[in-house]
């Protein structure tokens, strides 16, 4: 549980134009859109990334080779 | 301004504009502009940290574009709904963080509170006594004084904050004030 601690004196609001150097409506689409992308743009097995193709290609190959080892 | 006095005209026209940001995202900036300084002014409020309020009002407007789906129109204003998701998001970080939490006011707001025929002490009193009361209440009682006598919040914006019903956020109220004066008077002795 949060634990309060009370002040007495005049409320300090910040001023209006100190508040619109926060305000950022691309970043908030920027973070949407990031947050509702989906995580793969092409099936794993179109993708053209040399890396994440050698990676498949070595868990198939781990799959044959322990599926011939039975 | 208090965005909670709107004509239904005014809701309904929120709606529209609703409507359309769950059409397209890009329209959701309408209210993203009407409505950034009020929520962003509520959470700085009760930090008091220019950096954690930006993060945490960023956080609410990303949360209400991402649920936007669920947004479903009760005749209060859009408004409504972004303070709750403010209110949810500063407990949870004050939850996970054990920060302290700022409770600011005037010493106005101490001897109206001590008026209210709830409690109707000496306005002579010393408001120490009452800050120490208002210490040993729980959480959700702290926040819901905080609305209504230092930030003046009507019954109906409190209630639609905290997800209740304006009858329940009365009877609410009036039982807080009333054991707030009876911690107040154990003190006292």
């Amino acid at each position: 549980m949060a634990k309060y601690r009370f002040k007495i004196g005049s409320k300090k609001d910040l001023n209006e134009e100190r508040i619109a150097g926060h305000k950022d409506f691309k970043k908030l689409m920027h973070n949407y859109q990031h947050l509702t992308r989906p995580i793969y743009k092409t099936p794993l097995y179109k993708t053209r990334n040399a890396k994440v193709l050698l990676v498949l290609l070595i868990i198939i190959l781990l799959a044959f080779i322990l599926s011939e080892i039975k | 301004m208090n965005s909670h006095h709107k004509s239904v005209k005014d809701i309904e026209e929120e709606m529209l504009q609703v409507e359309a940001a769950k059409k397209d995202p890009e329209k959701f900036s309408v209210l993203y502009n009407k409505y950034y300084n009020q929520i962003f002014t509520f959470v700085y409020r009760r930090t008091e940290d220019e950096q954690l309020t930006a993060d945490i009002t960023s956080h609410v407007f990303l949360i209400a574009l991402s649920n936007l789906e669920k947004f479903k129109p009760k005749g209060v204003p859009f408004s409504a709904w972004l303070f709750r998701i403010a209110f949810n998001g500063i407990n949870e970080y004050f939850r996970n963080s054990k920060k302290e939490r700022i409770v600011g006011m005037e010493e106005a707001d101490l001897t109206n509170m001590m008026e209210d025929p709830h409690i109707s002490m000496n306005k002579n009193e010393d408001n120490k006594l009452l800050l120490k009361a208002l210490s040993e209440l729980p959480a959700e009682s702290i926040e819901f004084i905080e609305m209504r006598f230092f930030e003046k919040r009507q019954f109906g914006e409190i209630a639609d904050i905290m997800g209740i019903s304006e009858n329940n956020a009365k009877t609410k109220m009036y039982r807080l004030l009333e054991k707030l004066k009876v911690i107040m008077l154990k003190l006292k002795k």
